[in-house]
């Protein structure tokens, strides 16, 4: 009787560590495959928000620059705009940028501050964004400043 | 010899969670030993791979690809959009009559060698459907060409590694030459234009 109760701690522990083991086992048999998934989805969404940030901070300059290049006659900030606003619709016609920096021209949410014979083109809270909502959807919000004068963009 | 009996057990049982834990560390170290191991993986077009691996250099191209993709050319006094000069080159393609030669496309080159090449930093190809049978364009051949393709700084020697290039003409007199191809699209990045008819593959910096 004595030796039968004694058997029955030590079937327990050999049960309890069989299933320890196979946990165990499960565990790391089942891991590994999805973690490079996840990690690569979300390398693929900062990549790429970096990326339109980037993009929009180069491209930028270069629309300010034919703006100027294009404007017609008459008051500078005047054809200034309206260089601006052809220049960036062309433009926005090619690019896939995923964000509202020509939206924004388009609605004209930009200032351009007159600095001594200096212009400065503002445009705040600008936004790139990558995924559209969920799981790894980013955005990125940042202001841009071009300096400028009626002939070029200062680099 | 009841306590003894339980005792053997117990030793036994501890022997197989021993024998068990052992095999566990094992298989944890040759995993750990294995995560983070770096492989080199070869796919595609290496040069290429290398080309965009920084999303800082990538926009740069982008957003110069995209000015110069809407920078305008004048022909025969009026100024068109490059993107419809590159789409105009596959309508006049498409079209019955064949004879059209391309001069416009010269007109491409030129603002890119003025205003893109960066001090011959920058190389442009384009990639125009076979069918032209003037202006120093070969006849057409066992097969028509959807699409245009632009390729910028792409090196015409390794035209030979892809299957089915041959080019169709040498402007080497104007600054450019032009070839058709059908390969492995996933070999270059892809820069379509909408209407699936123009595509720039390359990059473009200064």
């Amino acid at each position: 009787m004595l030796a039968r109760k004694g058997h029955i701690p030590t079937l327990l522990l050999f049960a309890e560590a069989l299933i320890l083991i196979l946990t165990a086992w499960y565990t790391f048999f089942t891991l590994d495959d999805n973690l490079g998934n996840y990690a690569n989805s979300f390398r693929i969404a900062t990549s790429s928000v970096e990326e339109d940030y980037q993009y929009v901070l180069h491209i930028a300059p270069l629309i300010v620059g034919r703006a100027i290049e294009l404007r017609g006659e008459g008051d500078f900030e005047a054809s200034f705009n309206a260089s601006l606003l052809k220049v960036a619709g062309e433009v926005d016609e090619i690019s896939s940028l995923r964000g509202d920096f020509f939206g924004k021209i388009r609605n004209k949410e930009y200032i351009i501050k007159r600095d001594g014979s200096d212009y400065v083109f503002v445009m705040q809270k600008v936004s790139v964004y990558s995924g559209t909502s969920g799981v790894n959807a980013m955005t990125r919000t940042f202001d841009i400043s071009i300096r400028f004068n009626e002939r070029s963009v200062f680099r | 010899m009841i306590y003894r009996r339980g005792q053997l057990d117990q030793i036994i049982t501890s022997v197989i969670v021993l024998f068990a834990v052992f095999w566990l560390m094992v298989l944890f170290v040759n995993i750990s030993a294995n995560i983070g191991k770096v492989e080199k993986v070869i796919s595609g077009n290496n040069l290429d791979a290398e080309k965009f691996s920084s999303p800082i250099k990538r926009a740069e191209s982008r957003a110069l690809l995209d000015m110069f993709l809407s920078d305008d050319i004048e022909i025969a006094g009026e100024k068109v959009n490059v993107r419809e000069v590159l789409s105009a080159l596959v309508a006049a393609d498409s079209a019955s009559d064949k004879t059209q030669a391309p001069n416009f496309a010269k007109g491409i080159e030129k603002l890119f060698a003025e205003d893109y090449s960066c001090n011959g930093r920058n190389v442009l190809i384009v990639a125009i459907p076979d069918g032209f049978t003037s202006g120093g364009y070969l006849g057409k051949e066992e097969e028509t060409y959807e699409k245009v393709t632009v390729y910028i700084n792409y090196p015409v020697e390794r035209a030979e590694e892809f299957p089915r290039v041959r080019l169709v003409y040498d402007a080497g007199s104007v600054g450019g030459v032009y070839s058709t191809y059908e390969s492995s699209e996933r070999d270059f990045a892809e820069y379509r234009i909408d209407n699936a008819i123009v595509w720039v593959r390359g990059d473009l910096r200064c």
